[in-house]
């Protein structure tokens, strides 16, 4: 230590104290002691150095026990030799901010969607049905779609009530009624996410190869998708329908990955940092796929004739002709 | 009011452990939960310094804010106390609480945590005092018989302070202006065999 720091010391304390035995009247007798203690000489500082030994870990302690580093302990448990939990208020500020985002977007993009809708309405066909319709999905894969789709919704509203419930729902149903509906919630969330995870592959393995790109996609691209009116040549599907399989190729694979993690892990020792990590992962990844849901959706109930794409596994001559020329080139071939 | 507090005095706290002894049997805690535990920094060598370590009751604490279920609460005390039929164990309040505090019974298939459990400062939870129900979840509650938590009563060295915050203050400030500190403190010349005040 310097000398500078040590008449800094030895000022301030000498300051304090004066000022402290003016203020109060009856000090305790401890202060008297404490004054010859500091005034007369600065021991504390001096002596430890002297004998080549700090007595008092003082500032080292502490920020080892603030480091969240693991030490010596005889209880047994979850990071138990851990005193402070380095992370734990980065997770829930982070979180927070998180769900202030997600607060926002979500109803914002479910009310534009439905506004669009609103006001466009449904996008007619060219020249109306022909009538003649042509195969655009094999049933397996229409169970395969389906069975992400809903497993996905069921894994959306449950994880979004044990995200908003405490600030909705429990203003509408009390306490106890939510507790129950969140256990459930918790539950199948627990249940289910193993469920879509096996869809989801089945889906990327599936519809993978009609993904990649192929020539004329930036064409699409270039012309806004046809949104402008005139349609576009295209594939199977278009870059608009390629771009939406990637997000759920990337998202899906982070939101079943960190799922996992958190689903098989539990507590264990040593995990909290990583499951503080990959639950902040889950929720944001989650947030993408529902607002992509939410086009998704749209673009299957606004376009007439897609519908059916989905639910019968057919779509009209006109409608191939319309949205998927190429393809539709292809499979008359 | 009291603002109920605890304080641990690492120069004090000799890891003997009679804290969480105390704590498992007056609130029958069981296998697995640590409602307290000591954790020992350098352990067995020049420095070393054990801290007994339990929920701190912090003044807006992490753990309410994040529980989804909303089910902890504050007494006038300043106690955070927790209601077991709500709690979901979900675990959250386990990633935030910066002491580590809340515990989980058991950790079966599929995550499921089993109901939290953690320090109520020996003062039960919800339900009416001292019934059956009340020592069954959250095990005794000597707050309502006018006493302080079992930890700080039965610490061999009392270096664990439990109660009224000022209090707790008072009593530490005066032992460490007693005690001086480093080689300042009492006896550490004898300790040492070094030139000491
Ligand atoms: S459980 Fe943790 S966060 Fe909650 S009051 Fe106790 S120490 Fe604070
Ligand atoms: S484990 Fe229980 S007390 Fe903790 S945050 Fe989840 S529901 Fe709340």
């Amino acid at each position: 230590m310097n000398s500078f720091a040590r008449i800094f010391i030895l000022f301030v304390s000498l300051f304090g104290y004066s000022y402290a035995a003016e203020k109060t009247v009856d000090a305790p007798a401890y202060t008297q002691n404490l004054k010859h203690l500091y005034t007369s000489e600065d021991i504390s500082i001096k002596a430890p150095i002297e004998a080549g030994y700090s007595g008092v870990p003082g500032s080292k302690l502490w920020r080892n026990v603030r480091s969240g580093k693991s030490y010596s302990t005889q209880a047994i448990g979850d990071d138990v030799g851990v005193f402070i939990n380095a992370y734990g208020e980065d997770w829930r500020l982070l979180k927070n901010q998180i769900e202030g985002v997600n607060l926002i977007l979500i109803p914002l993009a479910l009310i534009t969607v439905m506004l669009i809708y609103l006001i466009f309405g449904k996008f007619k066909l060219n020249k109306g049905f022909s009538g003649k319709l042509v195969e655009r999905f094999k049933f397996i894969e229409m169970v395969i779609h389906w069975g992400t789709a809903i497993s996905f919704i069921i894994l959306g509203l449950t994880g979004l009530v044990l995200l908003f419930g405490r600030f909705f729902l429990i203003p509408l149903l009390g306490k106890e009624a939510f507790a129950t509906l969140a256990e459930f919630s918790m539950d199948m969330h627990d249940i289910v996410g193993p469920i879509f995870s096996v869809f989801l592959i089945a889906m990327i393995v599936k519809f993978i190869k009609d993904n990649f790109y192929q020539k004329g996609d930036i064409n699409w691209f270039l012309s806004g998708g046809g949104l402008f009116g005139k349609h576009v040549d295209a594939w199977r599907f278009n870059l608009g329908e390629k771009i939406w399989f990637w997000i759920v190729f990337f998202v899906g694979l982070f939101i079943t990955f960190s799922g996992y993690i958190m689903l098989f892990t539990g507590i264990v020792s040593g995990q909290r940092e990583v499951i503080e990590l990959m639950n902040i992962i889950h929720i944001a990844s989650a947030t993408l796929m529902i607002l992509g849901m939410f086009g998704h959706i749209y673009m299957g109930v606004a376009l007439e004739g897609s519908m059916s794409a989905m639910t019968t596994g057919k779509v009209d001559e006109n409608w191939a002709k319309d949205h998927h020329s190429l393809w539709h080139k292809n499979i008359k071939e | 009011m009291a603002r109920m507090k605890f304080l641990c005095d690492a120069e004090r706290c000799t890891e003997c452990n009679s804290c969480v002894t105390a704590c498992k049997n007056e609130n029958e805690v069981p296998w697995g939960i640590n409602r307290r535990r000591v954790v020992t920094i350098n352990d067995g060598m020049p420095g070393e310094r054990s801290i007994s370590v339990a929920c701190m009751h912090c003044s807006d604490a992490p753990c309410m804010a994040v529980c989804p279920v909303d089910c902890f609460y504050q007494t006038d005390d300043g106690v955070v106390l927790h209601d077991k039929d709500l709690c979901i164990g979900c675990g959250y309040c386990f990633y935030a609480c910066p002491f580590g505090a809340p515990q989980f019974p058991s950790t079966g298939v599929f995550g499921s945590k089993g109901k939290m459990d953690k320090c109520t400062f020996c003062n039960g939870g919800p339900e009416e005092d001292h019934s059956h129900a009340e020592e069954q979840k959250y095990g005794s509650n000597r707050i309502a018989e006018g006493k302080l938590p079992i930890c700080a009563e039965m610490c061999s060295s009392k270096a664990l302070l439990a109660g009224d915050g000022d209090e707790v203050a008072n009593i530490f400030r005066e032992r460490g202006t007693y005690r001086g500190s480093g080689a300042g403190a009492w006896g550490w010349g004898t300790a040492y065999n070094k030139k000491s005040i």
